[in-house]
């Protein structure tokens, strides 16, 4: 019985052994790379700020406390209050929370969709990759904020609806990497071998194809999870995307704007937080991008 | 040392490439040499180094690989010792090169005869211009229309085409030393059986002299004077190519010649067994003992010197009387 | 059964070149009303140079490609007439192994995977234990062991990838196999241990071969019968043997005398022929071969020469035969 155990975790072993191998190899990389560290610590702490916050808030980031109102950073509120004397530095580290909603959200819905419009386009090719693609520079055709701006008012102002709004202006990229993937992995003997078998096409799609043209894909996900942090604050900051009183970014850099001369933390602070989130998601994105690319992985 | 080819002389050449998995010791104390005017075909499998001592003659080894040690006497100067702008001197001028894919070694936005004139200008330090009356005569010494292809790109040049202009190219400033890498092996039979005989022609006309890397022993039988076996980036065995054939001696070439089919081979094919060693970590002593069928204990300590067993017969093998120590 | 195992009738393959929307399409002739029947049990050379369409013949054969026209009898039955249920007993039967041992085996697959996944598609809800079985019997078969099932392709050399490529194939009891240039990836000593192996199994599983290839040397050590392409065309067949002694057709004259010999001591007259293959997009009139025969005359420029007997059991495709 030990011996069959033994057997089955070797296997599972093997298994994941090229991954494992990729992984040791993308790591040494990883730490020949600074920016790439930079922002993965940047990004680690992102993380850890929203799983957390509830501990790290010193104060709610909705009750009102209107007598403490408009209050200059100070030891006991260190990013100051708002108009409606709410601690900046709370409603900052549970926006946190907003944001990587939106982030993990958008990243899953439009990375889905784009792959699967992609490999199937790449795949089958002919009249489904025409339509497909055509499809996909129709709305590639417009300005992505613009696109998603119209989107999200035709939908109505919410921070579902935003991200709804945000995934449909999302995907293209994805779907035209994977459909270029696809065609280039379709291609390759091993895809022709199977076939050669008898297998079917879902199964080729699926089985082969798919893990053979993720990886791409995947990078450029990292990559553009700045972009989509940007164009949700903006929504907020437009009032198309999440409303107040939402300790959203963007929404509380729009709240501050009337006071942006006198009472100048309202909206700075926020606008930080932005800032050090998409600089610490573009630089793991060209980090791995790097790490990725077949030139230094000799 | 004992000077042994007038015209090249490689010795105890070492060529390493840094790379993530390891140190791969691609070369390790390659021999060779050559005489003025003479054909030397150098065999191996994949992976043997015959293609890096090819480029180490013309210093082309590039990051991450690097020149560890050894002498590369070429006439009187050792091209490991002289400066870059020496070299470049030599390059192109006194030895040339042409590659296995000629349509990638042409650069696909330039004409042809502007490429040629190009390589002849650099040599004889005139304008590009002065050059195309001389392009022509060699684009129609390697038989083609010159008129025509000196304004063609690349791209519109068939395999066997882009060759030829290759081997105008490389032939055209007349070097001492052509090396062809492969030159032949990803035409077609009729159309390689064309360039040879195009090469042999020009070669004993003007007189160079040829280093030819292939892996097909046919080729090198029909095309080459002497022959020198390489194996895991060691010089194995060196011979004039009929004493090479009749009377192989180390293990590896007659191992070699027994696997080679070949129209009308009545006796069974033998294949070597075992697989090519890993060059991040060699085995010691004989990178070849361990498919060797003559193996003794002196094998897995040290590699053999590379010592003359007869008239233009060299080996580096225990079995003839070696007393081991590396030679160098 | 019919002695044939496999027989092939008029088999036409075209492409259609797309240039622009409004050109007309040029059209490659790659395999051009090729006929021919492999006995049962044997090797089935087919020769030929780039641009010769051997490639296509050997995907079309297999309806990997569908064929433009023509019929392709295996035991009897025209694969081309049947549905996609009843094809599938075919497409078990007939396996191929490619030319490239580094791309034709899934990168991120266990071996067990790769020459398991034919199994799981032709023989559903097969007990894992009855899949090990089996593949472990042929990766024996083709000279490895049974450990080897949980590697990956990157740890094995190119030689032993080939075998791999080879169990795959045979894993499912097929009775013909295409191979497609199997060993010009492979350098000659590994090439020498494959070709054993090749020959070996099919004696010992009764296979039938289509072996693909453009060196002779290596036709002349396994094939029984040969059958040489131009340009989409079968310009010789026959018997290995006599093709190779009694070479009637000049096209198999040049490919024999230019297989470069490995014996200094031969000493032979080399037959030059000047000029390019030329493109199947627009081939010579006439007999295909004219531009580059040196024997061609004014008859083989106007005339197409049609497929005949030259001796028994030798067809060829020419005006003026050799022999």
């Amino acid at each position: 019985m030990a011996s069959t155990t033994n057997r089955t975790a070797k296997t599972r072993l093997q298994l994941i052994k090229p991954y494992l191998e990729d992984l040791n190899h993308t790591l040494y990389l990883w730490r020949r790379n600074k920016l790439a560290i930079v922002g993965t610590v940047i990004i680690v702490l992102f993380l850890l700020i929203a799983a957390l916050a509830p501990l790290l808030a010193p104060y709610s980031p909705s009750v009102q406390n209107l007598p403490n109102k408009l209050q200059a950073p100070s030891w006991e509120h260190p990013f100051g209050t708002d108009d409606f004397g709410r601690d900046i530095l709370s409603r900052v580290l549970y926006g946190s929370r907003i944001a990587l909603q939106i982030v993990f959200i958008v990243t899953l819905i439009s990375g889905i969709l784009g792959v699967i419009i992609g490999i199937t386009a790449g795949y089958y090719g002919g009249v489904i990759d025409e339509v497909l693609m055509r499809l996909t520079d129709m709305f590639l055709a417009f300005p992505r904020l613009i696109l998603a701006m119209a989107i999200a008012a035709m939908l109505g102002p919410s921070i579902v609806n935003a991200i709804i709004a945000i995934s449909l202006v999302q995907w293209t990229q994805y779907a035209r990497l994977a459909r270029a993937e696809a065609l280039r992995v379709k291609g390759q003997p091993y895809i022709e071998s199977i076939r050669s078998m008898g297998a079917s096409n879902l199964r080729i799609i699926f089985l082969h194809i798919l893990p053979m043209s993720i990886s791409p894909v995947l990078v450029q996900l990292t990559l553009r999870m700045g972009t989509v942090i940007i164009t949700a604050a903006s929504l907020g900051f437009l009032g198309l995307g999440a409303q107040p009183p939402s300790p959203e970014w963007g929404v509380m850099v729009a709240d501050g704007r009337s006071f942006l001369i006198d009472q100048w933390w309202i909206s700075t602070f926020p606008g930080i937080a932005i800032a050090l989130v998409v600089l610490g998601f573009n630089l793991l994105g060209d980090g791995i991008r790097d790490m990725l690319d077949p030139r230094l992985r000799r | 040392m004992k000077r042994r080819g007038d015209l090249l002389d490689i010795s105890a050449l070492k060529v390493v490439f840094y790379t993530y998995r390891g140190v791969i010791k691609a070369l390790n104390g390659v021999e060779l040499w050559m005489n003025r005017g003479e054909r030397l075909g150098v065999v191996g499998e994949t992976g043997c180094g015959k293609s890096v001592t090819a480029k180490s003659v013309m210093r082309l080894i590039e990051e991450p690989g690097k020149i560890l040690s050894g002498r590369l006497l070429f006439e009187d100067k050792d091209l490991l010792q002289i400066q870059e702008s020496d070299l470049r001197q030599i390059r192109g001028s006194e030895i040339s090169m042409i590659f296995q894919e000629p349509n990638s070694s042409l650069n696909p936005v330039m004409s042809v005869g502007f490429q040629i004139a190009e390589v002849l200008a650099e040599k004889n330090k005139t304008k590009i211009k002065k050059q195309y009356p001389a392009v022509a005569e060699m684009l129609e010494l390697v038989g083609l229309d010159a008129e025509r292809v000196m304004t063609m790109y690349p791209h519109e040049l068939s395999g066997g085409m882009a060759q030829r202009v290759m081997i105008a190219m490389g032939l055209a400033p007349k070097p001492k030393l052509l090396i062809a890498d492969e030159p032949t092996s990803a035409l077609d039979v009729t159309i390689q059986a064309q360039i040879l005989e195009l090469l042999d022609q020009l070669v004993r006309e003007m007189g160079n002299a040829v280093l030819m890397i292939s892996h097909d022993m046919g080729v090198v039988a029909e095309f080459c004077d002497k022959i020198m076996v390489m194996y895991a980036g060691n010089s194995v065995e060196y011979a004039t190519t009929e004493k090479l054939f009749k009377n192989p001696r180390h293990p590896y070439t007659k191992g070699l010649l027994q696997a080679v089919p070949r129209i009308g081979r009545i006796e069974e094919l033998k294949a070597i067994k075992g697989t090519v060693p890993d060059l991040v970590s060699p085995p010691p002593g004989c990178r070849f003992h361990k498919r060797c069928p003559h193996m003794t204990a002196v094998c897995q300590k040290e590699h053999p010197s590379f010592i003359q067993v007869e008239d233009d017969h060299y080996v580096a093998c225990y079995l003839f009387g070696n007393e081991g120590g590396g030679g160098h | 059964m019919p002695e044939n195992i496999l027989e092939i009738n008029n088999l036409k393959k075209y492409f259609e070149l797309k240039k622009s929307v409004f050109a007309r399409p040029k059209v490659v002739r790659a395999v051009d009303n090729v006929s021919f029947k492999i006995p049962r049990g044997s090797t089935f050379a087919v020769v030929g140079e780039s641009g010769s369409g051997k490639t296509t013949l050997g995907r079309t054969v297999l309806k990997l490609i569908e064929a433009t026209a023509g019929q392709v009898l295996m035991n009897g039955t025209d694969i081309y007439s049947l549905n996609k249920k009843e094809f599938m007993e075919y497409r078990r039967k007939m396996q191929i192994v490619f030319q490239d041992p580094y791309n034709s085996l899934h990168p991120k697959k266990l071996i067990k995977t790769i020459i398991g996944e034919g199994m799981k598609i032709h023989f559903k809800g097969m007990r894992e234990q009855m899949i090990r079985k089996r593949i472990t019997e042929v990766l024996n078969e083709v000279g490895l062991r049974e450990e080897h099932m949980f590697r990956y392709p990157h740890e094995f050399s190119g030689g032993q990838r080939q075998r791999i490529a080879f169990a795959r194939a045979i894993v499912l009891n097929p009775v013909f196999v295409v191979l497609d240039e199997p060993t010009s990836a492979l350098d000659v000593s590994v090439q020498a241990m494959v070709l054993k192996m090749l020959r070996e199994t099919k004696e010992k599983e009764g296979l039938t071969y289509l072996f693909i290839t453009h060196d002779l040397s290596v036709v002349d050590y396994l094939a029984d019968h040969v059958a040489v392409l131009y340009l989409g065309q079968v310009v010789e067949m026959g018997k290995k043997d006599e093709v190779f002694t009694n070479a009637a057709h000049p096209y198999t004259e040049l490919l024999l005398n230019s297989n470069p010999v490995p014996d200094p001591f031969l000493k032979r007259e080399k037959i030059i022929v000047d000029g390019e293959i030329p493109s199947p997009i627009n081939p010579p009139s006439g007999c295909r071969f004219h531009t580059r025969c040196r024997y061609a005359r004014s008859k083989c420029r106007e005339q197409e020469p049609v497929e005949r007997e030259h001796r028994a059991g030798h067809s060829i495709k020419c005006h003026y035969p050799l022999s």
